[in-house]
């Protein structure tokens, strides 16, 4: 690799070692814990895919640049040089792991690998290697930013279509303003994602609720977050960030996405608005009487899956499963379960490559869970989440269906 | 299902030429129908981007993406596992295998056109993920059905 190259991923490295990285850096006695605790290793048993090894990788390029005994020593400081088959070893850890950060909760000294793993993934972008895909959905998202104008008459057009479902829905005589746009003062921003059904059943659970809500034009999900770009990231939060004030909101509501939620939410500071998740509105919902369900309207077991992004790493645990408890007789509760859940193995971007076999030989703990619930009906709260486990049920032939809180809610309110 | 495609038309069976010749001229049809069904998709793609409909294009790109190393795999797989100089017959069993397969391939094509055909790629699309599993599903029987495929051909040659 030339020194140029050498020299900037330097840079790159650096730009990453705060505190905390360092510590994380510097701290793993190699105890393995986490080997037992990651489900890409639970699914595929070969090291490659242990939080430790893939934290290794990063290590020993850090050694090399920033340590003296690494640069001097290589083989008695561990350290490895930057080169392209090194780089094939980055790729390969950072897109096996789903930043689910089970790993992080049981590490004794609570080392965060996906927050290592940020440097593989900035090295990556550096070398032009990473995904494609994910490359160009972060350019795509970047792009709806900077010229949403031109998308505007043609999104008017569709949301009128999907306000006569929210229409029928609910019976209604008109479906004027079902689904508002660009309401100023409104006490709610809803965040959603392209696909009807993120817009119709909030569109229900809103209306049902009379709330004084406005949609925004903008997608919740964050590719930059996904590929580890930190610019592109920050300006996919912005434009919404920025909409939020545009129109004087109180509240922001992002929809079933968990990392949305939790960047949203935890990594931008102090906001001039609270930022919400769907699954807490409509907890608020039930709670104040502002929505009525069927209680114990579901008869068939089900079960809760909690996104990785939204619970462990969110804290949103109780609020789910008092919904489910209202409207289901008979709910089972995974083991091990909260914030010592398994991750179905979707997150982190995965779901948008080509590596479904993959995908599917590491969501064997999360279909050894599901099965040994029995129940029917699996309930989650994240987009990924649920693409991931319909992969799972479709790969094992599992014989159950996979639901948003949303849509179990929508089903079965009372209108 | 409409439209049924005939890949044997003006075929006589592996056994009417060289087993290294039929092969390919049953794989380049296959390769010809899964190429227009990623046309298709290329066109969902677009689509999608157009309208900047990110959530819905990450899920047609996996599927974009998929497909092309399929593409791929089917287009450069010729003269790896069935070499010229090897006996040009196989047994009937075999070839009535094969062509089990190749006619279920070429439905699992048709398939999948239909269920890419229901979606408008746009906002109004309700099921995308249901779909796209599906899709998922199908190319995941098609790559078994070609793997299986390629064992056949490999038992009669080694």
């Amino acid at each position: 690799m030339e020194k140029q190259k050498i020299s900037e991923f330097k840079k790159l490295i650096k730009s990453r070692l705060n505190r905390p990285m360092r510590y994380y850096l510097d701290l793993c006695t190699r105890c393995g814990i986490c080997y037992d605790t990651c489900h890409a290793y639970y699914g595929i048993p070969r090291k490659e895919y242990s939080p430790v090894h893939r934290a290794e990788v990063v290590r020993k390029i850090f050694k090399r640049h920033f340590r003296i005994s690494g640069f001097l020593l290589p083989y008695w400081g561990d350290s490895t040089k930057l080169d392209d088959r090194v780089m094939d070893e980055v790729y390969e850890a950072a897109f096996s792991c789903t930043g689910c950060k089970r790993c992080t909760v049981h590490c004794p000294f609570g080392i965060d690998m996906p927050h290592i793993l940020s440097i593989a993934k900035l090295l990556l972008i550096g070398n032009g290697t990473a995904p494609e895909e994910l490359v160009m959905l972060a350019e795509a998202a970047v792009e709806k930013g900077k010229s949403i104008d031109e998308f505007k008459e043609g999104y008017h057009a569709v949301i009128k279509d999907l306000e006569k479902k929210v229409q029928q829905r609910l019976n209604l005589k008109s479906s004027e303003g079902l689904i508002p746009m660009e309401k100023k003062d409104a006490d709610i921003l809803y965040v959603g994602l392209s696909g009807a059904h993120s817009i119709i059943t909030p569109a229900v659970i809103f209306n049902a609720a009379k709330e004084n809500w406005t949609l925004s034009y903008f997608e919740a999900v964050n590719f930059g977050a996904f590929l580890g770009d930190p610019t592109k990231m920050d300006f996919i939060t912005k434009r919404i960030i920025g909409e939020a004030k545009k129109l004087n909101v109180k509240e922001i509501v992002i929809v079933e996405c968990g990392t949305a939620y939790r960047i949203m939410k935890y990594l931008l500071g102090k906001l001039p608005f609270k930022i919400s998740s769907i699954v807490e509105v409509i907890h608020r919902y039930i709670s104040e009487g502002k929505i009525k369900i069927k209680e114990g309207a579901i008869k068939e077991a089900v079960t809760y899956h909690d996104p990785c992004q939204l619970g462990r790493n969110a804290g949103i645990f109780d609020e789910p499963r008092d919904v489910i408890k209202q409207l289901a007789e008979d709910f089972r509760e995974m083991s091990p379960t909260k914030e010592y859940n398994w991750c179905c193995g979707g997150g982190g971007g995965l779901v948008a490559l080509d590596n479904e076999d993959f995908r599917i030989k590491t969501g064997k703990a999360k279909k050894d869970q599901i099965v040994a619930t029995g129940a029917k009906i699996v309930v989650t709260a994240c987009e990924n989440c649920v693409t991931q486990l319909q992969t799972i049920r479709s790969g094992y032939g599992l014989d159950v269906e996979v639901k948003y809180l949303s849509e179990i809610v929508e089903e079965n309110l009372v209108v | 299902m409409k439209d049924k495609i005939d890949i044997y038309k003006d075929f006589d069976g592996y056994n009417a030429y060289p087993l290294v010749e039929a092969e390919r001229i049953i794989r380049g049809r296959i390769l010809y129908e899964f190429s227009k069904l990623l046309e298709k998709l290329e066109g969902c793609v677009e689509k999608a981007k157009r309208m900047r409909l990110i959530k819905i294009l990450e899920h047609i790109i996996a599927v974009k993406s998929r497909m092309e190393r399929m593409k791929k795999q089917i287009k450069e797989r010729d003269n790896i596992f069935v070499p010229v100089y090897l006996k040009a017959r196989i047994a009937h069993v075999d070839e009535e295998k094969l062509k089990t397969i190749d006619f279920r391939l070429v439905e699992l094509i048709a398939m999948s056109k239909e269920i890419l055909e229901s979606l408008s790629c746009a906002e109004a699309d309700t099921h995308i993920i249901d779909k796209f599993t599906r899709i998922n599903e199908i190319l995941r029987e098609m790559e078994n059905n070609c793997h299986s495929r390629a064992l056949i051909l490999k038992k009669e040659i080694f």
